[in-house]
């Protein structure tokens, strides 16, 4: 377990990477109405999404390194 | 005595955890909801007029045509919602705010049939129970915030018992199975769905990568799941809309309110403390998925603990939610779905595990009990079956009565859609049911004056400025005036009363009711100098 730990700690940190990022950099549409950023205070989140993603697909291709790297 | 009282105490103590859940559970059903206007327009209307809106206008119009409304979660889940609502005459705001509770009392029995069939530990079965029920009771905001209640995510609740009896199915029965499930759950409602559909498709990958040790044919049964509920999703679309559709509506459909966000938060937005739990489910969810996979490598694995990291995956899928609104009342059900894996923590030799277990489900259920409680109360309801401030009540009244009287293509332009529509029985035909609370971006805004224009009614209602609703709500007021001024120069809005200001259109202006044109609003049925449009072929 403290293996799993250590490379699920390593993929968070490298997703950080991807939230620290400034959001102009990164495509987004800030097109809300203006009552409704007053509603609500929504932003744009590209980048949070972008940061889900990327942590999601880092999981991913972690377990199928795991599991199909062949055994010694 | 010693050995008596701790053979005893948590037996007293469990007794009293279920008397204490079922009374939090059950009490708001036999009691009315009591709201401020305030908590009334933004916690309860504006989240029922959202989520369950397309239900009710399925409930008011059995006619109108799933093709033409934006449903937000879900296609089953709105029919469902409808047809509960049918079943059981639910007539008013306060009815459906029963069927709300009565899907909480749902989405927890099947929870914990979903742990016992899972793991057979009573222990889980009472952190459970901890940490569901101050979240799921009558008392508090779920109920009353319908998104956040049991209905929205019963499918979290149901994918932990599905792979309770996936664990005793193997091979291409298991892929076809969960093929299915994933058809069923996006059709309920894709954003959940696809979660579950992530767990279901790890599952049936690792289970048959432990017992085959192939890698092709793991990845061929997976495709199969994913050919099986690609075929019944399409089928079952095709089924409930009542023909084969473009996919361009296909997609309209499944992605309701989620592809375009939530209306997103900064990931700062409530400070370090929830960062912090967040980070912590994060590394945990990801720490149980990857040890999963190395016992798989080590062939030390079982099904079961595949289940569990199963459940992990669907909570990191589910992540998303939070990482669009990242709130601690959004974590919540990230926590539900990781509280399935904690079965080894819970049973572990060193205390301290099941004791950070247990601390961190009573922060939960604790935190969430405490933040802002739901009202309910004996007292006699003055509107649609809850109790408002009087002003407020009468206001609302008398605009039903406003509304009733209109013609019948009137388009209204209401804070409160679900009430009106409960009211007055009369439901825009728009695709949007809450045009302030669906239309975020100036393109949606735009779609819903083309819609309007399209329509062109004879009528169009605005909320008069005087209501004690918009006086609560600037924002609310403010699109009500953008309304105003993008509708076609044709429109000339005549007089107040009611509750509305009566707007019609210059060239049918003669069609419109005369209480419009001069003022005299004592009507309470339809104006027989209005032309009715013909429903009948036969003229």
């Amino acid at each position: 377990m403290k293996m799993a730990i250590g490379i699920s700690a390593l993929i968070l940190a490298a997703l950080s990477m991807v939230l620290l990022l400034p959001n102009r950099l990164l495509l987004s549409s800030p097109d809300f109405l203006p009552e409704q950023i007053e509603w609500t205070g929504m932003v744009d989140v590209f980048q949070q999404t972008l940061a889900h993603l990327v942590w999601v697909c880092l999981i991913a291709i972690t377990c199928l390194c795991i599991l199909l790297w062949p055994n010694r | 005595m010693a050995k008596s009282l701790k053979r005893t105490l948590p037996s007293l103590l469990t007794a009293i955890t279920v008397i204490c859940a079922i009374g939090l559970m059950v009490s708001g059903i036999f009691l009315h909801r009591i709201s401020g206007t305030y908590s009334f327009l933004v916690g309860q209307e504006y989240h029922y007029s959202t989520t369950l809106g397309p239900a009710l206008r399925l409930v008011v119009d059995p006619s109108v045509s799933l093709e033409t409304m934006r449903v937000n979660y879900g296609l089953l889940f709105s029919i469902t919602s409808a047809e509960v609502a049918r079943l059981f005459h639910v007539s008013t705001f306060g009815g459906w705010v029963t069927e709300i509770q009565v899907f909480q009392i749902v989405f927890v029995g099947c929870a914990l049939c979903a742990a016992w069939f899972l793991e057979q530990s009573p222990h889980l079965l009472l952190i459970l129970l901890v940490a569901l029920t101050p979240r799921f009771s009558s008392v508090d905001q779920t109920v009353i915030a319908a998104p956040t209640s049991g209905i929205r995510f019963l499918t979290f609740a149901i994918l932990p018992l599905l792979l309770a009896f996936l664990l005793r199915t193997k091979s291409t029965l298991c892929a076809a199975i969960a093929g299915a499930a994933i058809s069923i759950f996006v059709l309920w409602n894709p954003e959940t769905g696809l979660p579950c559909a992530a767990a279901l498709l790890f599952f049936v990958f690792v289970s048959e990568l432990l017992d085959s040790r192939s890698f092709w044919r793991s990845l061929g049964l997976t495709c199969f799941a994913i050919l099986v509920s690609c075929l019944l999703l399409t089928a079952g679309f095709a089924a409930i809309v009542g023909r084969i559709v473009s996919p361009h509506l296909f997609f309209e459909h499944f992605t309701g309110i989620f592809i375009g966000g939530y209306g997103g938060r900064a990931f700062w937005h409530e400070g370090m403390a929830t960062i912090g739990v967040a980070m912590l489910c994060a590394l945990y969810a990801s720490s149980v998925v990857i040890h999963c996979c190395l016992t798989v490598r080590a062939q030390t694995a079982d099904r079961r603990s595949i289940a569990r990291a199963s459940m992990a995956v669907a909570a990191i899928v589910w992540f998303g939610y939070f990482a669009q609104l990242p709130m601690l009342s959004k974590l919540y059900t990230v926590i539900v779905l990781l509280i399935f894996t904690v079965a080894p923590l819970i049973e572990d030799k060193r205390p301290w595990v099941p004791a950070a277990v247990w601390l961190f489900v009573f922060y939960v259920g604790v935190t969430y009990f405490a933040s802002a409680p739901a009202r309910f109360g004996f007292g006699e309801a003055n509107f649609q079956g809850i109790i408002l401030p009087e002003d407020t009540a009468r206001y609302l009244n008398t605009e039903a009565a406003g509304l009733r009287s209109a013609p019948a293509d009137t388009i209204y332009f209401s804070s409160a859609p679900f009430s009106m529509a409960l009211a007055s029985g009369r439901i825009n035909r728009l695709k949007v049911f809450d045009p302030f609370g669906e239309t975020w971006t100036t393109r949606s805004f735009i779609g819903l004056m083309q819609d309007v224009s399209a329509q062109h009614p004879a009528c169009i209602l605005l909320e008069a400025p005087n209501s004690p609703l918009l006086a609560v709500s600037p924002p609310r007021s403010r699109f009500i005036e953008r309304i105003r001024s993008a509708l076609p120069a044709d429109y000339h809005f005549l007089r107040t009363d009611a509750g509305w200001e009566f707007g019609a259109a210059n060239e049918r202006l003669s069609r419109c009711p005369l209480w419009v044109i001069n003022g005299h609003f004592a009507l309470h049925s339809p104006c027989r100098l209005y032309p009715r449009k013909r429903t009948c072929a036969v003229h």
